[in-house]
């Protein structure tokens, strides 16, 4: 997708897509941030379910009041290595829209900390009344050990009394005063007058650059196995893990078309074995997540629990035969094509693309990063495949959720 | 009308925010074509064979579900597996569902230069539909539900594992005894992926019997959405769903439940959190002037982030017992349902209750202010051009118009009657169809279960 990219007065960049046939207009501010950056668990997790609950001039009914009124879907999205704002709006609504999305983010209170707090621990056990989610709470906190990625919604909640408004408000501050921001719209207009309109709002900032923290991790260093009961469960879940490449390693896309051929469709090689040759499962794959400062990957089954035996050795099986073997030709050029396919399909409509430039210059990777994924994935070889597998090969961590 | 002799009937539909209409083609066997042109570099294929749950009894109910998975298991030109490799091949998301109306296959994947793609994916997907051969190592034997460690496992262990998925979900649970007190006779009461005992146990021609009666060519609306030519499509989908002979289906007029009387029961679950989730019996889709205040009133009520439950039981109420709340209007062939939810700290159930039903009950006595309605209308307004952002959005949207037996031209109509509701549109249609004594609501309840 084409971009322009401006600069506002305290160098703040502003990217404009142009999308002259879209029914809606998107406007992002990626920021840097998101879990990583906690000092106490579930920090941004508060903040970010208080974007919408007041500002200086505005509490929590009116923006909910405005936004309905004019059709504005605001939202906060946060990740372990990232954290945008954005709204997505009809294109007549513009000035609304923006002068609300400025609100929020340049100033929120965030007043009302207390009752989001009960608010907060209402839905983190609401989250981990679902099987999957107890699971994958228990994987994470276990592989990411003493690192922010482990804050889930159990570390959360022991975490609780730590929370308060003055922590809130101190780590707002830096991300408005020090931390990296970009601003992405995507829409049909003047891109002057748009550079101009956000210098109106934004242009005032500190300068500022891109400093990201790495807090310490100490990784696991031997196989590790966690269990959880449940009362009454119908179905066991086991997901396996392992530290993988992180982002920007020169192994990630190698290794994304591995996790394509092993788990990542109904022609993978764990939903042809584990699914359609052995009934064990309607839930089976695999996924690969490369976060900044370590990536992850893992395995996973929704199974009955008499099969709980049976799948880790599986597990290990299909993960060896990739480490020990070459993958066929069809497969190779099958997952290739689908990372291509998924470029596009990903990529439909222009919020999808504000999104991921928001995402990407949150993190500190460049604007052109899918243009040279698709390059890089043209010289992967087979080989390349092979060895990425193998990287795979550090402490594990098995997680189980069974019935009592 | 643009009449094309011997190949059927051609008609031309404008739709919202798109420049060139779509067009409705009808062969002469009976099945339907939508071709929606969208500029852009995606495809979208999708068939909706109009069977699903509510064609079922409870003999085989589960049994469209069932099929669906089935179909995936190879033809006699393209073996089990191959489909898949195919289809993803060409860098295809492809799938399948199943509802209480239909039971529809679609696959999403990148435009190519020469239109190879979808020819490619339409004789894939084509030759699915009218020649599955459901083989029965493929099905699996029948599984004793008091042993099912043992025995061979293949796809009838595979559905059986996803009725265990959502025997655990909680709101699942809720949903389930919800129709059945909503629709105490219609076949909406009973879920559609079946029961554990008649998955284990129906048998492969009792599956074939059910996919010949209903995979036929008036059962079938096939819509294309992207950057296409009409004509090549209307061509191109004449060659590969070359039907063979069949007996047009029959679509029995199935009889609605009468709205209920007030009614809750109570579910228990092990779990952290009580859910309270309360539902009225809402006309057919077809009654649009309805189904759009209904929209309009769900939005008002508990379907928008400064709804009148949001408002009320969260936002403005100190110390509040709701961790979240929402709602909304589902249309269906036969009826609606017109829903709200609250999950709640189940310490505090009682008093949630309450002041939940309060709320719902002031629909009647407090109606939609003016304020309210333009909020419901810009919002209805806005979820339309956001659907249609997308080719999977925009023919979803068509397909559902003939599932739900309306037609394209039910897509403007929509649109129209949204922005003509008034007030006395909202209060009278909530008036009839939402007083709490013609509710029924579903606790469910931390504790042992007793399901």
């Amino acid at each position: 997708m084409n971009y322009e990219k401006y600069l506002l007065n305290n160098g703040i960049e502003l990217i404009y897509i142009p999308a002259p046939n879209s029914a809606r207009t998107v406007i992002s501010i990626g920021m840097e941030g998101g879990r990583r950056y906690d000092e106490i668990p579930g920090a941004s997790l508060l903040r970010s379910r208080l974007t919408l609950k007041g500002t200086t001039t505005r509490d929590a009914e009116t923006i909910l009041r405005e936004l309905d009124n004019n059709a504005i879907s605001l939202s906060d999205h946060l990740d372990n290595d990232y954290q945008y704002l954005s709204a997505a709006f009809l294109p007549q609504k513009f000035d609304i829209a923006m002068e609300l999305l400025a609100d929020v983010f340049l100033n929120p209170t965030f007043a009302e900390w207390e009752k989001e707090i009960q608010q907060m621990i209402g839905a983190i056990h609401a989250s981990l009344d679902m099987p999957p989610e107890i699971v994958r709470d228990l994987l994470t906190r276990t592989i990411f050990n003493n690192h922010p990625y482990s804050y889930t919604g159990t570390k959360v909640l022991q975490a609780i009394p730590k929370l308060n408004q003055e922590l809130l408000v101190s780590e707002y501050k830096k991300i408005l005063n020090e931390r990296h921001l970009i601003i992405c719209v995507s829409g049909n207009m003047d891109p002057q007058q748009l550079l101009q309109i956000m210098n109106g709002y934004f242009g005032l900032l500190p300068a500022r650059s891109f400093q990201p923290f790495l807090p310490a991790f100490t990784p696991i260093n031997e196989d590790i196995e966690v269990i959880e009961t449940k009362a009454e469960m119908n179905q066991a879940h086991v997901i396996m893990s392992w530290y993988a490449p992180k982002f920007g390693d020169d192994m990630m896309v190698p290794l994304r078309i591995a996790n394509i051929i092993l788990g990542g469709g109904m022609s993978s090689r764990l939903f042809r074995e584990l699914r359609d040759k052995q009934g064990l499962a309607y839930s089976i794959g695999s996924g690969y997540l490369p976060y900044i400062q370590v990536g992850q990957f893992a395995i996973n089954i929704g199974t009955s629990p008499t099969n709980i035996d049976k799948i880790a050795p599986q597990f290990i099986e299909q993960l060896q035969k990739m480490q020990n073997n070459i993958v066929s030709d069809e497969e190779f050029e099958r997952a290739k094509t689908v990372i291509r396919a998924n470029h596009i399909l990903g990529h439909e409509t222009n919020r999808n693309w504000c999104l991921d430039y928001a995402h990407l210059a949150s993190i500190g990777a460049p604007l052109e990063y899918f243009k040279l994924m698709l390059e890089k994935l043209k010289l992967v070889t087979k080989e390349d495949v092979m060895l990425a597998m193998q990287q795979i090969n550090g402490p594990s961590v098995k997680a189980v959720l069974m019935p009592e | 009308m643009n009449k094309q002799p011997n190949a059927g009937n051609s008609s031309e539909y404008y739709l919202p925010y798109l420049e060139d209409p779509a067009i409705l083609h009808t062969y002469p066997n009976g099945h339907r074509l939508i071709i929606i042109r969208k500029p852009g570099d995606i495809l979208h294929l999708q068939t909706n064979v109009l069977v699903g749950a509510s064609y079922e009894d409870e003999t085989n109910n589960g049994v469209s579900h069932f099929l669906e998975h089935l179909m995936f298991k190879g033809t006699a030109k393209y073996p089990v597996g191959e489909f898949d490799k195919i289809m993803e091949g060409m860098g295809a998301r492809i799938n399948a569902a199943t509802s209480d109306d239909c039971t529809y296959y679609y696959a999403t994947f990148p435009k190519d230069d020469d239109g190879g793609n979808l020819r490619l994916a339409m004789e894939l997907q084509a030759d699915m539909l009218m020649n599955a051969a459901l083989p029965a190592d493929e099905i699996g034997p029948e599984i004793d539900l008091n042993d099912m460690e043992n025995g061979e496992k293949r796809e009838r262990m595979v559905v059986l594992e996803e009725i265990l998925m959502g025997k655990d979900n909680p709101f699942r649970r809720a949903i389930k005894k919800l129709n059945e007190l909503l629709m105490p006779t219609h076949p909406y009461r009973r879920e559609v992926i079946g029961t554990e005992e008649i998955i284990a146990h129906i048998s492969r021609d009792d599956i074939y019997a059910f996919y010949r009666k209903w995979y036929v060519p008036n059962a079938m609306v096939t819509t294309v959405a992207g950057e296409v030519d009409p004509a090549e499509i209307i061509e191109m989908v004449a060659k590969y769903y070359n039907f063979a002979d069949c007996k047009p289906a029959v679509f029995p007029l199935l009889t609605m439940d009468k709205p209920p009387t007030r009614n809750t029961e109570t579910v228990t679950a092990p779990q952290n959190v009580a859910y309270i989730l309360t539902g009225f019996l809402t006309p057919p889709a077809k009654q649009v002037e309805d189904t759009c205040a209904l929209d309009a009133i769900s939005l008002i009520l508990g379907g928008s982030v400064s709804c009148r439950m949001q408002m009320e039981l969260i936002e403005k109420l100190p110390n509040t017992p709701f961790i979240a709340v929402g709602g909304g209007n589902y249309t269906m062939r036969d009826c609606g349902r017109y829903l709200n939810y609250a999950i709640v700290n189940h310490e505090r159930v009682e008093e949630a209750q309450e002041l939940f039903m309060g709320v719902l009950n002031r629909i009647i006595t407090d109606p939609p202010t003016l304020a309210e309605l333009d909020m419901a209308k810009i919002c209805l307004e806005s979820q339309f051009a956001t659907q249609v952002e997308r080719v999977v959005g925009m023919a979803d949207l068509a397909s559902s118009m003939m599932v739900e037996n309306m037609g394209l031209d039910y897509v403007q109509k929509n649109l129209d009657i949204i922005r003509s509701l008034t007030i006395d549109d909202l209060k009278n249609t909530a008036e009839k169809y939402l007083h709490t004594e013609n509710s029924c609501t579903v606790l469910v309840m931390p504790g042992e279960g007793n399901e």
